[in-house]
């Protein structure tokens, strides 16, 4: 039987999923085609983690940082969050300001 | 005061009580495309069969003025029926009173009943339609919720529960629901999250509506919480009454067998499959081929759809199919997939249904998206359900199976206590392509034309080993059978099965990947 003969599955919907450097004839799952492709993580960029309010930042752009210091406050889930340096290195920009609200996954400040 | 009298008196405060909120809250019920509760319950449960309990609870909650209010049965209907002549115990929240919330005596009335269920070993039908927690009761009413979680892990694996989500349920509401063994939802009328639009609006600034959060296809098609969907609440209770004539009423019981009928669809199985390992078709017209009456029911059919899973009858006796779905996803295992199936295998090995798996699948999806949700983990489960269950089990490789996938699906190592395969069945640790790259790889690239030699070694590979002789040889495959023998080797197999013993060792329980 070829695959056209399928009931009720429109042949366009057939892609091909390589599997063992097998390729087969299937429909997509739209999870599996919408997934988002990996990236790995920049170290210097940090990202929200949570959807939240800037409130305060006890460093400026310029600063040395050590990993492990504080460098910004958010409120979130109606308390006070901390976001440390993941890195020791100098403040290259804050890309939010004190009473921005954002959404999860947001740049928030960048390291040099 | 005479009997007669007392009697009108009862007829009186019964039609009261059972008009629930009142007329008015009955038309708003009516104008949201709803039953009210107690249509509900007589539409799922044999003509004139129903009996009502607890019908004149009263609340006993002083705070915020609610001394002053009566609530007719508290928000909720309770008792028992009938299905197919068979008893049934059934709980339906009446939303036109309080919007059916929930409060300690509301709470009483269906624990009661969920006792008597256990105890007299009948199903529990259980209708959500409810606001939630009833907040003047307070905490009364989070322990009201704790004590019906409570036995829902009681109940199960002991009495099949089921629930029925005809209205709102939210927060911590929809944790009984999450822990009974099937879920039914209806277009535009189901709502399930733990936390509702507005509070996801205030926290955290994102807007979505109730149906987009929480509704029939969201459950339906994209979490997997819901296991049936309907278009109206008329086909979600026929789809109930369908799921309860496959499954037993308890899990002393066997299923209820019926009289054997041979498939309807007179299409030859082998005609179905493509002998194309890379072409794909719809596994469940292979099982179309092989039940009684070709009638199967599907279970979960809009989500992770590269398993099917669902019960069928062979020589009248129910059988829960596990099935690779070729169609879609090429029929791998991935995270969703491997918990859709052991769960149900669960389900199975619980209620004495034997399992027929359909064996078609390439091996577990490759990605850093599966690898990062944990498919280890969430893989680990099929393995683990397989080995952990004693009911007869029986599989059938239709075309491939790979890799892990192979061993994962009832695999003989898994004590399968059947394993059959179709002659062009290949069973290998991967493709010819995938293996004869790796295994010729010096050949390959060291030949003057290393594609000619490619197409060669993948040839020699899939002449070699792609083919169920060399499993057959080591007794991993116990027959290889020819397409049109498929269903009479099944029903063969489960007729032999029948006083199987697995011999497990004892323990309290397992702990499972869960």
């Amino acid at each position: 039987m070829q695959n056209e003969e399928l009931k009720g599955v429109d042949n366009s919907q057939l892609q091909t999923l390589v599997i063992d450097e097998t390729q087969y004839k299937t429909i997509l799952s739209e999870k599996f085609t919408k997934r988002v492709k990996w990236q790995k993580p920049d170290e210097k960029k940090v990202f929200s983690v949570l959807p939240g309010t800037a409130k305060q930042f006890p460093v400026k752009k310029g600063d040395k940082v050590n990993m492990g210091d504080p460098i910004m406050v958010f409120e979130a889930m109606k308390m006070m969050n901390t976001i440390k340096a993941p890195i020791s290195g100098t403040i290259k920009e804050f890309h939010v300001a004190i009473g921005d609200r954002f959404p999860k996954n947001t740049l928030l400040i960048e390291f040099q | 005061m005479p009997i007669k009298k007392k009697i009108l008196e009862l007829q009186k405060r019964r039609e009261i009580v059972q008009l629930g909120g009142g007329e008015k809250a009955i038309e708003k019920q009516i104008a949201m495309g709803k039953l009210t509760a107690r249509e509900r319950i007589t539409s799922i449960l044999d003509k004139e069969s129903f009996h009502e309990y607890d019908l004149f609870v009263q609340h006993d909650a002083r705070d915020f003025g609610m001394d002053k209010k009566e609530l007719h049965g508290d928000g909720v209907i309770t008792g028992t029926g009938t299905m197919f002549g068979k008893p049934i115990s059934i709980f339906a929240q009446d939303f036109t009173v309080v919007g059916g919330s929930l409060g300690r005596m509301h709470a009483g009335k269906i624990t009661k009943i969920m006792d008597h269920a256990l105890k007299m070993k009948m199903p529990l039908i259980g209708i959500n339609d409810s606001g939630g927690a009833r907040i003047q009761e307070g905490v009364n009413s989070l322990a009201g919720y704790g004590e019906i979680f409570f036995r829902n892990t009681l109940a199960s694996g002991v009495i099949p529960q089921i629930s029925v989500i005809l209205g709102p349920c939210a927060g911590g509401a929809v944790y009984s629901p999450a822990l009974t063994d099937f879920v039914f939802v209806v277009d535009k009328i189901s709502k399930m999250f733990i936390t509702g639009p507005e509070v996801i609006k205030s926290v955290l600034g994102e807007e979505i509506s109730q149906e987009d959060l929480g509704g029939a296809k969201v459950h339906s098609h994209i979490t997997g919480n819901a296991h049936f969907y309907a278009e109206s609440e008329a086909e979600c209770f026929e789809q109930i009454k369908k799921l309860l004539s496959f499954i037993p009423w308890s899990n002393t019981q066997k299923a209820h067998k019926v009289a054997p009928k041979p498939p309807k669809v007179k299409t030859k199985v082998e005609n179905v499959v493509p002998e194309d390992a890379s072409q794909p078709y719809d596994v469940r017209d292979v099982v179309r081929c092989l039940v009684d009456d070709s009638d199967f029911f599907e279970i979960q059919e809009h989500w992770a759809c590269n398993a099917v899973i669902g019960f069928g009858r062979m020589n009248g006796e129910t059988v829960g199919f596990v099935c690779n779905q070729p169609l879609v996803m090429a029929g791998v295992l991935d995270v969703d997939s491997s918990d859709k199936i052991a769960r149900f295998i669960r389900f199975c090995d619980a209620f004495n249904i034997p399992i027929v798996t359909l064996v078609d699948l390439p091996g577990y999806l490759p990605g850093v998206d599966q690898e990062h949700a944990g498919v280890i983990r969430h893989g680990a489960k099929i393995l683990y359900a397989y080995s952990e269950a004693t009911v007869p089990k029986i599989s059938v490789v239709l075309r491939k199976a790979y890799g892990g996938g192979y061993i994962a699906m009832n695999s003989r190592h898994l004590r399968a206590d059947f394993y059959f395969a179709w002659p062009g069945a290949e069973i290998a640790v991967m493709g010819p392509e995938g293996a004869a790259n790796i295994i010729f790889r010096k050949e390959i690239t060291e030949a003057a034309d290393p594609d000619a030699m490619r197409v060669e070694k993948v040839k020699e590979y899939a002449e070699k080993f792609a083919n169920p002789f060399v499993a057959a040889s080591k007794g991993y495959i116990d027959s290889v059978i020819e397409p049109s023998e498929t269903r009479t080797y099944i029903i063969h197999a489960l007729e032999v099965s029948d006083n199987k013993d697995a011999g497990m060792p004892k323990k309290k329980h397992g702990i499972p990947p869960f």
